[in-house]
């Protein structure tokens, strides 16, 4: 039964969930999982929040299986649930910041440089990872419309439509804005270039 | 990441910025997630009040401010509406030395006409210190505040100064200024000692000036001599 659901397209699975199978519903988790956790931290640069974001992402399919319509693909209005709730952890974090006078942007740091890596460190990986680190830094120094474009574009390699799609912009702003954040990008990424 | 050379404008694919992004290692679910979602699915359905009342679909976080804002708004509403409006409340300070018993506040549309003249006291052997109730002059029905009380020494003067010219008091109002742009109307009169400073007020009444008589008189009597000195010089004629 699973081993066919696997060779369904995403549209054909959620079509099955709607009916109420949820091994469908299984499938779509280990295949989007993944993806979605990828973008989810590239976005928000804290390992906490992607997790609680991606969770409830899949929460909210769950519950809301009825409200999708095949008229667009199942992974647009997968990653438009993602985003917004992306966006409202992003506000939320910046709400609690404002109002705690004990956070510090350090604390913030060290949640993300504790990803678990069992791997023995050599120079030219530590060199990578300071790199990554970095680049990581530089993202989330964008700000939210430019970082979303880029990361969907840059990171997930999504098509111009597919980003149109999800934000809900024109195909004209939409590449307007990944090129902007690129050129951003490119400023704070210069001293790793003269490397 | 083992790419760091010079950008290359060649195209989206070279665009430098593309490259890092695309280098970048790719960051996967925990081994727990899928046993953590399961998890998180059955305590959803069985949390919050929603869970408790057994509804399918989770009540929405406004719906409680929805509600308290229209708990809030019926309260109100009946709470005005038993609130008798037409009640004045006079603020008075206590007086400790005075053993007077005051009168309580009446509504103004239930009480008779208020007197239009001040009730004149008899003069007291002590110092009296008298206390003014003054409504504002507006007319209709009262509104609560509109009046005030007013205790001063020197009020208290002028309006014995007024007593004292007064020939006919049925048949007047007093005028009293407190000020330059408020006029009011005394309707009332309260012996009680006094608490506040004495403020600057002028007084004002429709007694006649006696200067101003004195001057009539005496422009009266000059045409009455002027017409009695020409009838003199006619029979001279």
């Amino acid at each position: 039964m699973l081993a066919n659901l696997t060779k369904l397209t995403d549209e054909e699975l959620i079509a099955e969930f709607q009916r109420d199978n949820e091994q469908a519903f299984t499938v779509l988790v280990g295949k989007y999982k993944d993806p979605l956790t990828n973008f989810v931290f590239r976005f928000m640069g804290d390992w906490n929040d992607c997790d609680d974001v991606v969770q409830e992402t899949f929460v909210r399919v769950f519950r809301n299986k009825h409200s999708y319509k095949p008229v667009a693909k199942f992974s647009t209005w997968l990653y438009t649930i993602a985003t917004n709730l992306a966006k409202t952890q992003l506000r939320k974090r910046k709400l609690r910041s404002l109002l705690s006078l004990g956070t510090n942007k350090a604390d913030d740091h060290e949640l993300v440089l504790d990803i678990p890596d069992e791997h023995s460190k050599t120079d030219s990986r530590v060199e990578a990872s300071f790199k990554q680190e970095h680049i990581q830094r530089a993202l989330e120094t964008l700000s939210v419309k430019y970082r979303e474009v880029v990361v969907m574009r840059d990171v997930q390699d999504l098509s111009y439509e597919e980003i149109a799609a999800i934000t809900g912009l024109n195909l004209g702003t939409v590449k307007s804005r990944i090129n902007r954040a690129r050129t951003q990008l490119q400023g704070l990424l210069r001293d790793i270039w003269n490397d | 990441m083992s790419k760091t050379h010079p950008p290359h404008r060649e195209g989206e694919e070279k665009h430098p910025v593309r490259q890092y992004l695309k280098d970048l290692p790719k960051v996967n679910a925990p081994w727990y997630f899928e046993a953590k979602l399961q998890q998180r699915l059955q305590r959803r359905s069985t949390a919050g009040f929603s869970g408790l009342v057994g509804l399918w679909r989770p009540i929405p976080a406004y719906a409680y401010s929805v509600v308290a804002v229209l708990v809030l708004g019926v309260v109100g509403y009946y709470a005005f509406l038993s609130t008798d409006p037409s009640q004045n409340e006079i603020l008075e300070t206590p007086s400790p030395g005075s053993n007077e018993t005051r009168e309580s506040p009446k509504p103004r549309a239930s009480s008779p006409a208020p007197p239009l003249t001040p009730q004149v006291m008899p003069p007291q052997p002590e110092p009296a210190i008298q206390q003014i109730v003054i409504s504002s002059g507006q007319r209709g029905p009262s509104v609560p505040g509109t009046q005030q009380v007013i205790e001063s020494p020197a009020l208290d003067s002028q309006m014995h100064e007024i007593q004292m010219h007064r020939m006919t008091p049925s048949d007047s109002i007093v005028e009293i200024m407190l000020d330059e742009s408020t006029k009011v109307e005394a309707t009332t009169i309260h012996i009680l000692p006094s608490t506040i400073p004495p403020a600057p007020v002028s007084v004002d009444t429709v007694i006649p000036d006696p200067d101003t008589l004195n001057k009539k008189h005496e422009d009266s009597a000059a045409s009455v001599k002027a017409v009695a000195d020409s009838a003199k010089e006619e029979p001279d004629k």
